[in-house]
């Protein structure tokens, strides 16, 4: 070139040519793509922004609502999809970019949506209930370990459960914990494990990716687990890792470490507590013998044991002395009472006598005055009294007629009498 | 065969209603006696077992085949 602008593209002329060429051809009107997405992001329009990136490289793409309203299945950082896209060019801009029309899971992602498929599955068929755990052994006395026979995890596990609880035997049940041909293994063993009548069971597996991991997010496994009657605990991978796994069995431990912990007691806890029973017990004893010597002493100093007739002589004083106060009353009831039989004697005396004078000079009197009223004294007092021949008393002129004979009563005796006249007062 | 873990639990369970028991204090004097002399002999027992320390753990492969279990093993 020789530096000349006649030449010379503009830059929106280059921008058009490039937007020419890609969107004439045909193949990028319509491709699949694989890759990871990374700087995912949703707009407040609802348009997808996000990049599609391999181990190299990256490219733009941008999923309309009209496309993405579609899409069924969450989007991750990191995931690995398949989309369908054609290549859009921004001619002012100088970019081109995917244009997503749909988007499909793959590989890792395909992965994660069976895992969340086959836990709603399992939750749906009660097998993460809390009702169907069984409760661990609070002392037991053989442990098993399912696990790879090689690695920290087992070794770790065997010295966790030595250091804290010696007493326990453990058996190990080397198993493969990933790859492909794991997945029936682990089922088998665990089967296997269950059936040799432990106290406990570890499943388990030291960190590793979630591929690693994955063995233990299948649905043979999950139901090997949920199938063991023996307790069963996991400890798989790192704190963070959760797999189906961990949903199924009766407990969860963080990790493999974590997992030998749980099944044990500390021993120097246990033997605290037995040694603590036993001085219990001595104390306990110890004071009831107390209790019933204090008794046994009481009793031995108690009057009424010591003396037995003591309480007779107490009621028969106090009997006496009731006795005594009786007869005391006796008397002096019988006393007050004669008293006033006397008293009463006395008064019935006086009163007699009283009444006898009375009577008699009551009696003097009426005589006298009968006497007094009496004719006969009338009579001596010069008065007569006219009768006539039927003996009736004469006091009214009406009663006699002239010349009739009447008797006339003196003192001494009677005459007879005519009456030669009347005469009217 | 006794399942050690179950009559351990189960002596340990006793033990502790003993305790509570004679420490209630309701109890006639004679069977007091008799608890005591029960709940020391489960407390020495129990101490015995907690004493017992196992040698070696061991690993069984799929033929059920019982082998002493070293960890420094690569197979």
């Amino acid at each position: 070139m020789n530096g000349t602008t006649t030449n010379a593209y503009s830059v929106s002329e280059i921008n058009a040519l490039v937007k020419e060429t890609i969107q004439g051809n045909l193949l990028f009107r319509k491709l699949l793509v694989k890759g990871e997405i990374s700087n995912y992001k949703i707009h407040t329009t609802g348009i997808w922004y996000f990049s599609l990136k391999d181990e190299r490289s990256r490219i733009k793409a941008i999923m309309f609502v009209s496309a993405n309203r579609f899409v069924k299945m969450p989007i991750q950082e990191g995931m690995s999809v398949l989309v369908q896209a054609s290549v859009g060019v921004y001619e002012q801009g100088g970019e081109y970019q995917l244009i997503v029309e749909t988007i499909n899971p793959l590989g890792a992602g395909l992965l994660f949506l069976q895992f969340e498929q086959l836990k709603k599955q399992l939750f749906s068929e009660g097998l993460f209930d809390d009702s169907r755990k069984i409760s661990l052994p609070l002392y037991p006395f053989h442990i098993g370990l399912i696990t790879a026979p090689t690695g920290a995890a087992v070794q770790d596990m065997i010295t966790t459960i030595r250091r804290r609880w010696p007493i326990a035997k453990i058996t190990v049940f080397p198993t493969l914990v990933q790859g492909k041909t794991a997945v029936p293994q682990i089922a088998q063993t665990l089967q296997f494990a269950d059936q040799q009548g432990l106290d406990v069971l570890i499943v388990a597996r030291g960190g590793g990716s979630i591929e690693d991991l994955w063995a233990f997010n299948d649905e043979i496994v999950a139901r090997a687990i949920a199938d063991c009657a023996t307790p069963i605990v996991s400890g798989i991978g790192h704190e963070t890792d959760t797999t189906i796994a961990d949903f199924v069995v009766d407990h969860r431990a963080p990790t493999p470490t974590g997992a030998a912990e749980m099944v044990t007691p500390l021993k120097s806890e246990v033997l605290a507590t037995v040694l603590d029973f036993r001085l219990r017990l001595e104390q306990a004893l110890f004071l009831r013998l107390q209790r019933e010597q204090e008794r046994l002493q009481n009793l031995k100093t108690n009057p009424n044991l010591i003396d037995p007739f003591r309480l007779i002589r107490m009621q028969s004083l106090h009997f006496d002395q009731l006795a005594f106060r009786l007869v005391g009353f006796a008397n002096t009831f019988m006393v007050s009472k004669k008293q006033q039989l006397e008293h009463l004697q006395l008064l019935l005396g006086k009163n007699f006598k009283i009444i006898f004078e009375n009577a008699t000079n009551q009696f003097q009197r009426n005589v006298a005055h009968l006497d007094s009223l009496s004719p006969l004294n009338v009579i001596h007092r010069g008065y007569a009294v006219l009768e006539n021949e039927a003996g009736t008393v004469v006091s009214e002129l009406a009663h006699v007629e002239i010349n009739q004979t009447v008797q006339i009563r003196l003192k001494d005796g009677r005459v007879s009498a005519k009456i030669t006249k009347k005469e009217r007062l | 065969m006794e399942n050690p873990a179950v009559t351990f639990e189960e002596a340990m369970k006793r033990l502790e209603e003993i305790v509570r028991q004679l420490e209630n204090g309701k109890v006639p004097l004679e069977q007091s006696l008799n608890l005591f002399e029960e709940g020391v002999r489960l407390s020495k027992y129990c101490q015995e077992i907690l004493q017992r320390v196992e040698a070696h753990a061991v690993k069984i492969n799929e033929n059920g085949v019982i082998k002493d279990f070293n960890p420094t093993e690569t197979k």
